[in-house]
Protein backbone atom coordinates (compact mmCIF):
# COMPACT_ATOMS: atom_id res chain seq x y z
CA UNK A 1 0.00 0.00 0.00
CA UNK A 2 3.02 2.51 0.94
CA UNK A 3 4.31 1.45 -2.21
CA UNK A 4 1.43 2.04 -4.37
CA UNK A 5 1.38 5.60 -2.58
CA UNK A 6 4.96 6.84 -2.91
CA UNK A 7 5.42 5.31 -6.50
CA UNK A 8 4.53 6.86 -9.92
CA UNK A 9 1.54 5.31 -11.41
CA UNK A 10 2.52 2.79 -13.94
CA UNK A 11 0.17 3.30 -17.33
CA UNK A 12 -1.04 -0.26 -16.39
CA UNK A 13 -2.67 1.31 -12.69
CA UNK A 14 -4.23 4.10 -14.44
CA UNK A 15 -6.19 2.34 -17.16
CA UNK A 16 -7.50 -0.24 -14.68
CA UNK A 17 -8.46 2.53 -12.27
CA UNK A 18 -10.25 4.75 -14.64
CA UNK A 19 -11.98 1.57 -15.90
CA UNK A 20 -12.82 0.73 -12.59
CA UNK A 21 -16.39 2.40 -13.04
CA UNK A 22 -16.73 0.47 -16.20
CA UNK A 23 -16.02 -2.74 -14.38
CA UNK A 24 -18.64 -2.07 -11.31
CA UNK A 25 -21.32 -1.26 -13.88
CA UNK A 26 -20.94 -4.28 -16.14
CA UNK A 27 -21.00 -6.33 -12.52
CA UNK A 28 -23.82 -4.43 -11.12
CA UNK A 29 -25.69 -4.68 -14.86
CA UNK A 30 -24.68 -8.42 -14.90
CA UNK A 31 -26.76 -8.72 -11.94
CA UNK A 32 -29.37 -6.44 -12.89
CA UNK A 33 -32.93 -7.60 -13.39
CA UNK A 34 -36.84 -6.17 -13.07
CA UNK A 35 -36.91 -7.32 -9.45
CA UNK A 36 -33.39 -6.14 -8.21
CA UNK A 37 -33.88 -2.85 -9.76
CA UNK A 38 -37.46 -1.51 -8.68
CA UNK A 39 -36.89 1.36 -6.47
CA UNK A 40 -39.49 0.66 -4.44
CA UNK A 41 -38.72 -1.35 -1.28
CA UNK A 42 -41.72 -3.47 -0.79
CA UNK A 43 -44.25 -1.41 -1.98
CA UNK A 44 -45.46 -0.77 1.58
CA UNK A 45 -48.31 1.31 1.49
CA UNK A 46 -49.11 1.14 5.46
CA UNK A 47 -47.31 5.05 6.05
CA UNK A 48 -49.22 6.63 2.61
CA UNK A 49 -52.26 4.77 3.18
CA UNK A 50 -52.36 5.97 6.61
CA UNK A 51 -51.34 10.09 5.95
CA UNK A 52 -54.78 9.95 2.89
CA UNK A 53 -56.95 8.16 5.82
CA UNK A 54 -56.21 10.61 8.34
CA UNK A 55 -56.38 13.60 5.71
CA UNK A 56 -59.57 11.88 4.50
CA UNK A 57 -61.27 11.48 7.95
CA UNK A 58 -60.54 15.03 8.33
CA UNK A 59 -61.51 16.71 4.65
CA UNK A 60 -64.61 14.45 4.62
CA UNK A 61 -65.47 14.85 8.30
CA UNK A 62 -65.88 10.88 8.69
CA UNK A 63 -64.32 8.28 10.82
CA UNK A 64 -65.49 5.24 9.34
CA UNK A 65 -63.50 5.56 5.96
CA UNK A 66 -62.30 3.04 2.88
CA UNK A 67 -58.93 3.28 1.46
CA UNK A 68 -57.94 2.64 -2.04
CA UNK A 69 -54.61 2.57 -3.72
CA UNK A 70 -55.48 4.07 -7.80
CA UNK A 71 -51.52 3.82 -8.74
CA UNK A 72 -48.23 3.64 -7.38
CA UNK A 73 -45.18 4.74 -9.22
CA UNK A 74 -41.42 5.89 -8.79
CA UNK A 75 -40.34 9.55 -9.64
CA UNK A 76 -37.55 10.83 -10.47
CA UNK A 77 -37.07 13.68 -8.41
CA UNK A 78 -33.42 16.38 -7.37
CA UNK A 79 -30.05 15.03 -7.75
CA UNK A 80 -28.52 13.14 -5.11
CA UNK A 81 -31.76 12.99 -3.02
CA UNK A 82 -34.53 10.84 -1.49
CA UNK A 83 -36.17 8.05 -4.15
CA UNK A 84 -39.65 9.26 -4.43
CA UNK A 85 -42.51 6.81 -3.91
CA UNK A 86 -45.81 8.43 -5.26
CA UNK A 87 -48.98 7.20 -4.42
CA UNK A 88 -52.70 7.97 -5.57
CA UNK A 89 -55.00 7.04 -3.45
CA UNK A 90 -58.63 7.50 -2.68
CA UNK A 91 -60.56 7.75 0.40
CA UNK A 92 -64.49 7.29 0.30
CA UNK A 93 -66.80 7.04 3.31
CA UNK A 94 -70.47 8.59 4.20
CA UNK A 95 -71.04 9.06 0.85
CA UNK A 96 -68.10 11.33 -0.12
CA UNK A 97 -65.35 10.29 -1.56
CA UNK A 98 -61.34 12.43 -2.25
CA UNK A 99 -58.37 11.38 -3.91
CA UNK A 100 -55.36 12.22 -2.69
CA UNK A 101 -51.18 12.05 -4.17
CA UNK A 102 -49.03 11.26 -1.47
CA UNK A 103 -45.29 11.10 -1.71
CA UNK A 104 -42.93 9.11 0.30
CA UNK A 105 -39.72 8.63 0.33
CA UNK A 106 -37.84 5.54 2.80
CA UNK A 107 -41.59 4.23 3.07
CA UNK A 108 -41.58 5.94 6.71
CA UNK A 109 -41.85 9.48 5.45
CA UNK A 110 -44.43 10.66 3.57
CA UNK A 111 -46.59 14.08 2.92
CA UNK A 112 -49.04 15.51 1.12
CA UNK A 113 -47.34 17.75 -1.50
CA UNK A 114 -49.41 21.24 -1.97
CA UNK B 1 0.21 51.06 0.21
CA UNK B 2 0.13 49.92 -2.75
CA UNK B 3 3.84 48.51 -2.32
CA UNK B 4 3.11 47.29 0.52
CA UNK B 5 0.20 45.54 -0.37
CA UNK B 6 2.12 43.96 -3.54
CA UNK B 7 5.23 43.16 -0.83
CA UNK B 8 2.32 40.93 1.00
CA UNK B 9 1.34 39.66 -1.64
CA UNK B 10 4.60 38.39 -2.96
CA UNK B 11 5.69 37.36 0.73
CA UNK B 12 2.65 34.88 0.65
CA UNK B 13 3.04 33.48 -2.86
CA UNK B 14 6.39 32.40 -1.82
CA UNK B 15 5.69 31.44 1.92
CA UNK B 16 5.75 27.95 2.16
CA UNK B 17 2.52 26.26 4.29
CA UNK B 18 2.94 26.28 7.59
CA UNK B 19 3.60 22.11 8.87
CA UNK B 20 1.02 20.86 10.81
CA UNK B 21 -2.50 21.36 10.56
CA UNK B 22 -3.46 24.69 10.15
CA UNK B 23 -7.32 25.75 10.42
CA UNK B 24 -9.44 28.52 7.97
CA UNK B 25 -12.98 29.58 7.78
CA UNK B 26 -14.96 29.50 4.61
CA UNK B 27 -18.33 29.90 2.87
CA UNK B 28 -19.64 27.00 -0.30
CA UNK B 29 -22.61 27.59 -2.58
CA UNK B 30 -23.64 24.81 -5.23
CA UNK B 31 -26.47 24.52 -7.54
CA UNK B 32 -26.90 21.37 -9.04
CA UNK B 33 -29.20 20.43 -11.90
CA UNK B 34 -29.91 17.33 -13.46
CA UNK B 35 -32.49 15.25 -15.29
CA UNK B 36 -32.70 13.21 -18.95
CA UNK B 37 -33.27 13.98 -21.83
CA UNK B 38 -36.91 12.35 -23.32
CA UNK B 39 -38.13 16.13 -23.49
CA UNK B 40 -36.40 16.70 -26.28
CA UNK B 41 -36.52 13.21 -27.92
CA UNK B 42 -38.43 9.77 -26.11
CA UNK B 43 -35.70 7.89 -26.90
CA UNK B 44 -33.19 10.10 -24.92
CA UNK B 45 -35.11 9.06 -22.08
CA UNK B 46 -31.90 7.08 -20.20
CA UNK B 47 -29.47 9.74 -21.52
CA UNK B 48 -28.95 12.46 -19.00
CA UNK B 49 -27.32 15.93 -18.51
CA UNK B 50 -25.46 17.38 -15.37
CA UNK B 51 -25.31 20.89 -14.89
CA UNK B 52 -23.28 22.46 -11.85
CA UNK B 53 -21.44 25.49 -10.70
CA UNK B 54 -19.88 26.44 -7.46
CA UNK B 55 -18.59 29.57 -5.40
CA UNK B 56 -16.46 29.22 -2.66
CA UNK B 57 -15.30 31.89 -0.20
CA UNK B 58 -12.78 32.01 2.37
CA UNK B 59 -10.83 33.97 4.75
CA UNK B 60 -7.62 34.40 3.87
CA UNK B 61 -8.14 38.31 2.84
CA UNK B 62 -7.49 39.89 6.19
CA UNK B 63 -9.58 43.15 4.48
CA UNK B 64 -12.26 40.99 3.75
CA UNK B 65 -14.94 39.11 5.92
CA UNK B 66 -15.41 36.18 3.03
CA UNK B 67 -13.32 36.77 -0.24
CA UNK B 68 -14.31 34.57 -3.09
CA UNK B 69 -11.30 32.38 -4.40
CA UNK B 70 -12.89 29.57 -6.74
CA UNK B 71 -15.52 28.78 -8.82
CA UNK B 72 -16.73 25.77 -10.25
CA UNK B 73 -18.34 24.99 -13.56
CA UNK B 74 -18.80 21.36 -14.40
CA UNK B 75 -21.27 19.64 -16.92
CA UNK B 76 -21.39 15.88 -17.39
CA UNK B 77 -23.52 13.31 -19.58
CA UNK B 78 -24.43 10.41 -18.48
CA UNK B 79 -26.19 6.85 -19.45
CA UNK B 80 -28.89 5.61 -17.13
CA UNK B 81 -27.65 1.92 -17.07
CA UNK B 82 -30.61 0.85 -14.39
CA UNK B 83 -32.82 2.60 -12.55
CA UNK B 84 -30.36 3.41 -9.96
CA UNK B 85 -26.74 3.16 -12.02
CA UNK B 86 -25.57 6.10 -14.13
CA UNK B 87 -22.32 6.05 -15.59
CA UNK B 88 -20.92 9.84 -16.93
CA UNK B 89 -18.08 11.71 -18.67
CA UNK B 90 -17.74 14.99 -17.71
CA UNK B 91 -15.63 17.92 -17.67
CA UNK B 92 -14.86 20.83 -14.46
CA UNK B 93 -13.32 23.96 -15.16
CA UNK B 94 -12.56 25.29 -11.53
CA UNK B 95 -10.82 28.91 -11.77
CA UNK B 96 -8.93 29.95 -8.42
CA UNK B 97 -7.26 32.83 -6.97
CA UNK B 98 -6.11 32.42 -3.66
CA UNK B 99 -5.75 35.54 -1.76
CA UNK B 100 -2.08 36.53 -2.54
CA UNK B 101 -1.27 34.23 -5.27
CA UNK B 102 -1.68 33.99 -9.05
CA UNK B 103 -5.18 32.97 -10.91
CA UNK B 104 -5.24 29.61 -12.11
CA UNK B 105 -7.41 27.80 -14.36
CA UNK B 106 -7.77 24.03 -13.70
CA UNK B 107 -9.50 21.75 -16.12
CA UNK B 108 -10.51 17.84 -15.18
CA UNK B 109 -11.95 15.37 -17.34
CA UNK B 110 -13.62 12.52 -16.05
CA UNK B 111 -15.49 9.24 -15.82
CA UNK B 112 -17.49 8.59 -13.32
CA UNK B 113 -20.65 6.41 -11.46
CA UNK B 114 -23.52 6.57 -9.41
CA UNK B 115 -25.49 4.29 -7.38
CA UNK B 116 -28.47 5.14 -5.82
CA UNK B 117 -30.15 2.91 -3.25
CA UNK B 118 -33.16 3.28 -1.18
CA UNK B 119 -32.60 1.72 2.14
CA UNK B 120 -35.34 1.78 5.17
CA UNK B 121 -32.92 4.40 6.62
CA UNK B 122 -32.90 6.76 3.76
CA UNK B 123 -31.10 7.14 0.37
CA UNK B 124 -28.07 5.99 -0.27
CA UNK B 125 -25.67 7.64 -2.97
CA UNK B 126 -22.29 5.93 -4.18
CA UNK B 127 -19.95 8.27 -6.35
CA UNK B 128 -17.09 7.26 -7.95
CA UNK B 129 -15.31 10.13 -9.93
CA UNK B 130 -11.93 9.41 -11.53
CA UNK B 131 -10.49 12.62 -12.49
CA UNK B 132 -7.88 13.93 -14.64
CA UNK B 133 -6.53 17.03 -13.80
CA UNK B 134 -5.19 19.54 -15.50
CA UNK B 135 -3.50 22.29 -14.46
CA UNK B 136 0.11 23.52 -15.83
CA UNK B 137 1.23 21.59 -18.55
CA UNK B 138 0.57 18.62 -19.99
CA UNK B 139 0.80 16.02 -17.17
CA UNK B 140 -2.25 15.52 -15.80
CA UNK B 141 -2.97 14.63 -12.01
CA UNK B 142 -4.62 11.27 -11.37
CA UNK B 143 -7.35 11.78 -8.74
CA UNK B 144 -10.05 9.43 -8.03
CA UNK B 145 -12.56 10.46 -5.49
CA UNK B 146 -15.14 8.42 -3.78
CA UNK B 147 -18.56 10.11 -2.28
CA UNK B 148 -20.83 8.20 0.03
CA UNK B 149 -23.84 10.39 0.97
CA UNK B 150 -26.98 9.14 3.42
CA UNK B 151 -30.32 11.15 3.31
CA UNK B 152 -32.33 10.14 5.97
CA UNK B 153 -36.22 11.91 6.07
CA UNK B 154 -37.45 12.68 9.85
CA UNK B 155 -40.64 10.73 10.57
CA UNK B 156 -42.03 13.87 12.12
CA UNK B 157 -41.17 16.68 9.18
CA UNK B 158 -40.77 14.37 6.12
CA UNK B 159 -39.88 17.64 4.05
CA UNK B 160 -36.97 17.63 6.50
CA UNK B 161 -34.16 15.56 6.46
CA UNK B 162 -30.21 14.53 7.93
CA UNK B 163 -27.99 14.63 5.16
CA UNK B 164 -24.08 12.72 6.11
CA UNK B 165 -21.84 12.54 3.44
CA UNK B 166 -18.44 12.09 3.37
CA UNK B 167 -15.83 12.45 -0.41
CA UNK B 168 -12.28 10.78 -0.09
CA UNK B 169 -9.82 12.01 -2.74
CA UNK B 170 -6.43 10.36 -3.11
CA UNK B 171 -4.01 11.53 -5.39
CA UNK B 172 -2.52 8.50 -8.04
CA UNK B 173 0.28 10.26 -9.14
CA UNK B 174 2.93 13.24 -8.27
CA UNK B 175 1.97 16.43 -9.65
CA UNK B 176 4.47 19.13 -8.39
CA UNK B 177 3.31 22.42 -10.78
CA UNK B 178 0.17 22.82 -8.56
CA UNK B 179 0.38 26.20 -7.61
CA UNK B 180 -1.06 25.78 -4.07
CA UNK B 181 0.08 22.19 -3.22
CA UNK B 182 -1.45 19.44 -2.79
CA UNK B 183 -0.49 17.62 -5.57
CA UNK B 184 1.42 14.71 -3.61
CA UNK B 185 0.39 10.65 -4.55
CA UNK B 186 -1.41 9.34 -1.90
CA UNK B 187 -3.99 11.27 0.70
CA UNK B 188 -5.44 14.73 -1.17
CA UNK B 189 -7.90 16.12 1.20
CA UNK B 190 -11.57 14.52 2.40
CA UNK B 191 -14.58 16.75 2.49
CA UNK B 192 -16.95 15.61 5.60
CA UNK B 193 -20.37 17.10 5.24
CA UNK B 194 -23.35 17.16 8.32
CA UNK B 195 -26.45 18.87 7.93
CA UNK B 196 -30.40 19.42 7.28
CA UNK B 197 -31.87 19.06 3.81
CA UNK B 198 -35.46 20.87 2.72
CA UNK B 199 -37.69 19.24 0.35
CA UNK B 200 -39.70 22.19 -1.48
CA UNK B 201 -41.15 19.72 -3.86
CA UNK B 202 -39.77 16.71 -5.74
CA UNK B 203 -37.89 18.48 -7.96
CA UNK B 204 -36.05 21.28 -5.50
CA UNK B 205 -34.28 20.58 -2.61
CA UNK B 206 -31.74 22.47 -0.20
CA UNK B 207 -28.81 21.28 1.84
CA UNK B 208 -27.42 23.60 4.52
CA UNK B 209 -24.98 22.33 6.98
CA UNK B 210 -21.27 22.00 7.82
CA UNK B 211 -18.53 21.02 5.80
CA UNK B 212 -15.01 19.96 7.38
CA UNK B 213 -12.49 19.94 4.40
CA UNK B 214 -9.09 18.69 5.20
CA UNK B 215 -6.52 19.17 2.57
CA UNK B 216 -2.73 18.05 2.11
CA UNK B 217 -0.71 21.07 1.02
CA UNK B 218 2.47 19.16 1.47
CA UNK B 219 5.12 19.72 -0.76
CA UNK B 220 7.97 17.12 -2.63
CA UNK B 221 10.47 20.31 -1.21
CA UNK B 222 9.14 20.78 1.99
CA UNK B 223 10.72 18.23 5.01
CA UNK B 224 7.28 18.70 7.08
CA UNK B 225 3.57 17.54 6.17
CA UNK B 226 1.18 20.16 5.96
CA UNK B 227 -2.47 20.50 6.32
CA UNK B 228 -5.74 22.54 6.21
CA UNK B 229 -8.67 21.90 7.79
CA UNK B 230 -11.40 24.61 6.20
CA UNK B 231 -14.46 24.75 8.28
CA UNK B 232 -17.27 25.85 5.85
CA UNK B 233 -20.89 26.37 6.09
CA UNK B 234 -22.17 24.80 2.81
CA UNK B 235 -25.39 25.77 0.93
CA UNK B 236 -26.46 23.09 -1.95
CA UNK B 237 -29.27 23.40 -3.69
CA UNK B 238 -30.56 20.73 -6.20
CA UNK B 239 -33.11 20.65 -8.97
CA UNK B 240 -34.03 17.85 -11.65
CA UNK B 241 -36.20 18.07 -14.26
Amino acid sequence: MITLMLTPPSILRIVLLACLPCFLSACAAVQHDATLDKRFLSHDLSAAESLAQKTGQNDLGCTNVKTEELSAKNVEGAPMGPVWANYMIRISGCGKEKTYKIQCQAEYACYLPK
Amino acid sequence: MGLLFFALAFSLKAAPPAPGINQSAGFWTQAVGEGNLSSLDESLSTVRLWIESQGRFNNANPMENMNFYQGMIRTALGYAVTDRLTLWAGYTYLPTENYGQGYVGEQDAWPGMRYIFPTRLGTITLREMVEMRFVRGDAPGIRPRTLIKLLHPFEFEPRMGLVVWDEFFFNLNNVTNFPSGGGLSGFNQNRAFAGISWVFNENTRLEFGYMNLMANRSRPELHYSSYNSMNTVSASVFMGW
